[in-house]
């Protein structure tokens, strides 16, 4: 398959040439990484992995996001009269997929820190190494994007004409090469104009501000469009469409004759096929050129930093003074619980890549919160809110809503770029490592969760008073045992002891799919005794039991069932 | 005497592979044994088993009589680990790292901070205690490495390399630290490819090459010569070529 890809790959040499990259060491690149990629790193004790396990899971994989495809078919079947309109909201929602992968997910393929002693003190110019990321990225988005593409390819087949599906592979492919070159265009003109010292600090900002943009899109731009009445739709007063990319891309089909409601269609198709190309040859021209200088300059300048700034103060000064050495105490009576909940504590403080991957989520929550409730299409925004506040439902979606912050962080909080420095767990005298992970994910709860329950429960009760008390302590306690049942199911692992691949990335994300089906039978449950405060009190007592249970079967966790490496 | 740690017909195979071909080895309390081999010989992959990092192995392990399978636990807390390669958790500071350690290994915390300051401050580190080991040299995590193997008062300590990085004056410290753990009675098996610091610290040679013990003896022991040093030994029983030859060979295809 690595072959198939990197002939596909290279099939461009001449641009790449052109673009400044040296072709040789492009492929080199990137056979090496789609090499990495195939392969998972030995674990601590050595175990490989075997090939049918990791074919078994990339054909998974493949199937559900297939499945996951068929909810893009929904303009496609609603706006059979108008193609170029149905592609424009098809590509829409896969542009927002790409978004979002490509914000969490690969931004640390593309500022990778093995970089700086593997290949930067070699004679790389920096097109190259860019443009090799860029085609690596590329090979990992349509290993995702054309199972799920492959729905609507089909669709359009039987919908509009088989001209269509003909073009639409080039069609996808543009729009992957936009998305990719758009975003990471973005990082390098932030990483050109701005301090390389505040570099780092930045991208976490960039990465929310990228997940509310693409939130909004996703849940403001649908309900602009009412697809029941599509049919009777004056797109006149649409006109604002035209100047969206994913409009240009659509409007390719033009040149199949397919028909679109705004004139200058072909003018828009010409767009499309260029932008991308545009994208591509500004970006490698003008900003990848300082990309390597920039790395070394974030990298340098961050350890300067840290050099010169102690973090925690005098060092005569004892480790009982800090607040968090005293929490760690009071809330784990195990020494090793202890020791988890402390370095959770810190790493997930300190480590970039975990802010990067948890923070976003706590913007795009709000956001989709406002998306359902509080924009809907019949009636102005304040009516909206008003008819979402009489409604108890309201308050139970904003309680199992939470679930979706604390899953990124119980599912970033095992994995680490520094996996292999968990040597420490398995040389300690370790005999529950459940203790370990139950300490770090106490941790987890703590700063991730938390905090963010109080603020909603806070904003609850204000708004419900009282009565949605019984419902809060109810979903504190149903939050807690999504959250055990997600680590026994599928993250039994220690804090921080494993590394994060393309194929974990990719796992995580159909895992995470699921694991949101959780949330949604408790919520549903929770629904159902709604009216009943005499068996709130009674479930209540059931849920109590139930996270003591699951807790201890944490705690109980042997050494058998700790994940290995091959395992997650 | 029952030995502190006896290897019994000891072998490890990754597939087709042979790492380790049936090992016997007794190690007594107090003994520095050098463990030697050249590079890919199995030196690691008998520390990771003797620290129960690798499980799935044949033969037999003894600690204190009880065989290691039986009794992980109690020989975990009985020994130190200093690895070959520095992997620490680099965005805490030493003293995060150290009580992190110190609390996997349940020491209290008046025990880590008093142990932490004496032994970071014998290494010259007191001053770095509260900044970021990722701004460290490999000197300076080497000693970060050293400190936390060695936290916990251990009885058994496996060093893997552990002058990796140091300058010459941390290189005699160390030498100095094997003899004060030596005076108080710790066992010591040290992996080097340091032949002049294996050979003045250790009191008895084990060599092995693929995977196959070829050597267990003291220095005198192993000795045909009188003055043959260690070097030369190590030369003598792997067979190494003349290695003037071969990088003759090397340059001359540049």
């Amino acid at each position: 398959m690595n072959r198939f890809f990197l002939f596909i790959l290279m099939l461009p040499q001449a641009l790449w040439r052109k673009m400044g990259a040296d072709t040789e060491q492009l492929k080199a690149l990137l056979r090496v990484r789609l090499l990495l990629d195939g392969r998972r790193p030995l674990g601590m004790s050595f175990k490989k992995t075997t090939t049918h396990k990791k074919t078994n899971t990339a054909v998974t994989s493949s199937i559900l996001s297939f499945f996951f495809g068929f909810i893009y078919l929904m303009p496609i079947l609603a706006m059979q009269e108008q193609p170029i309109m149905a592609m424009t909201f098809n590509y829409s929602f896969f542009l927002v997929m790409i978004v979002m992968l490509l914000t969490s997910d690969f931004v640390n393929v593309l500022f990778d820190a093995r970089d700086k002693h593997i290949l930067l003190p070699r004679p790389i110019a920096s097109p190259t190494l860019f443009l090799a990321k860029m085609l690596h990225i590329l090979v990992y988005l349509s290993r995702s994007v054309v199972p799920m593409a492959l729905p609507s390819w089909i669709a359009i087949g039987f919908v509009f004409n088989y001209k269509m599906v003909l073009l639409f592979p080039l069609v996808l492919l543009l729009l992957m090469a936009m998305a990719l070159f758009f975003i990471n265009g973005i990082y390098l003109l932030i990483l050109k104009l701005m301090p390389a010292h505040k570099f780092k600090d930045a991208l976490n900002t960039i990465q929310i501000l990228f997940s509310i943009v693409v939130f909004f899109t996703m849940y403001i731009g649908p309900r602009l469009i009412n697809f029941d009445a599509v049919e009777q739709i004056n797109w006149q007063h649409f006109s604002w469409m035209q100047y969206l990319p994913t409009y240009w891309l659509a409007a390719i089909y033009k040149l199949v004759g397919a028909t679109s409601p705004f004139a200058s269609v072909g003018m828009y198709a010409v767009l499309g096929l260029i932008t991308p190309l545009l994208c591509m040859w500004i970006i490698t021209k003008y900003l990848s050129p300082s990309f390597m200088q920039k790395i070394v300059a974030v990298d340098a300048v961050s350890a300067q930093v840290e050099t010169a700034t102690p973090q925690t103060g005098d060092s005569k000064k004892t480790a009982k003074s800090t607040w968090v050495y005293a929490l760690a105490t009071k809330l784990n009576t195990s020494k090793e619980a202890q020791a988890a909940f402390l370095l959770t504590w810190w790493q997930t403080n300190r480590s970039r890549a975990f802010k990067i991957k948890v923070l976003p989520s706590y913007a795009m929550m709000p956001m989709y919160v406002i998306g359902m409730f509080f924009l809907n299409n019949d009636k102005p925004i304040a009516e909206s809110i008003q008819l979402a506040m009489h409604k108890q439902s309201t308050y139970l979606f904003l309680i199992y809503m939470t679930s979706y912050v604390f899953f990124n962080a119980i599912t970033y909080f095992i994995h680490s770029d520094a996996y292999k420095a968990s040597w420490v767990y398995f040389v300690a005298p370790i005999a529950q490592p459940g203790k370990v992970l139950w300490g770090g994910l106490k941790a987890i709860w703590l700063k991730y969760f938390f905090p963010f329950y109080c603020l909603v429960s806070v904003l609850v009760l204000s708004i419900w008073h009282w009565q949605a008390l019984p419902d809060l302590i109810i979903g504190l306690f149903n939050l807690t045992i999504i959250m055990t049942v997600i680590i026994l199911l599928s993250f039994r692992a220690l804090p921080f002891s494993k590394i994060e691949s393309m194929q974990t990335q990719q796992r995580k994300f159909l895992r995470g799919l699921f694991a949101m089906l959780i949330p949604f039978v408790l919520g549903l449950l929770h629904f159902l005794i709604l009216k009943f405060l005499w068996l709130k009190w009674i479930v209540l007592v059931l849920l109590a039991i139930a996270v003591y249970y699951l807790i201890d079967s944490i705690l109980q966790s042997p050494w058998a069932l700790i994940k290995d490496e091959s395992d997650l | 005497m029952t030995p502190l740690l006896a290897i019994q017909h000891l072998s490890k195979h990754y597939a087709d592979k042979t790492v380790l071909d049936d090992i016997n080895l007794d190690i007594q309390r107090g003994e520095i044994i050098g463990y030697i081999g050249p590079n890919g010989a199995g030196k690691s992959t008998t520390v990771k088993i003797l620290t129960g990092i690798i499980q799935d192995y044949e033969g037999v392990v003894y600690y204190d009589g009880i065989d290691i399978r039986n009794n992980l636990f109690e020989l975990k807390q009985k020994l130190g680990y200093v690895p070959e390669l520095a992997e620490l958790y680099e965005m805490l500071t030493p003293k995060e790292y150290l009580y992190f350690v110190g609390k996997l290994h349940h020491l209290e915390d008046a025990v880590i901070e008093e142990r932490m300051q004496n032994m970071m401050g014998s290494f010259g580190m007191s001053q770095h205690l509260n900044e970021r080991i990722d701004s460290f040299s490999k000197g300076m995590r080497q000693k970060v490495l050293l400190v936390s193997g060695l936290l916990h008062n251990p009885e058994i300590i496996f060093l893997d390399e552990p002058l990796s990085g140091l300058d010459a004056n941390a290189v005699m410290l160390v030498k100095e630290l094997l003899q004060v753990l030596k005076q108080q009675g710790k066992t010591i098996f040290y992996c080097s490819h340091m032949m002049d610091v294996v050979e003045k610290v250790s009191d008895r040679i084990v060599l092995i090459n693929n995977g196959k013990l070829i050597a267990n003896g003291t220095l005198a022991e192993l000795r045909e010569q009188e003055n043959e040093s260690l070097e030369a030994i190590f030369a003598r029983l792997t067979h190494a070529s003349n290695p003037a030859l071969q990088m003759r060979s090397f340059t001359d295809t540049q």
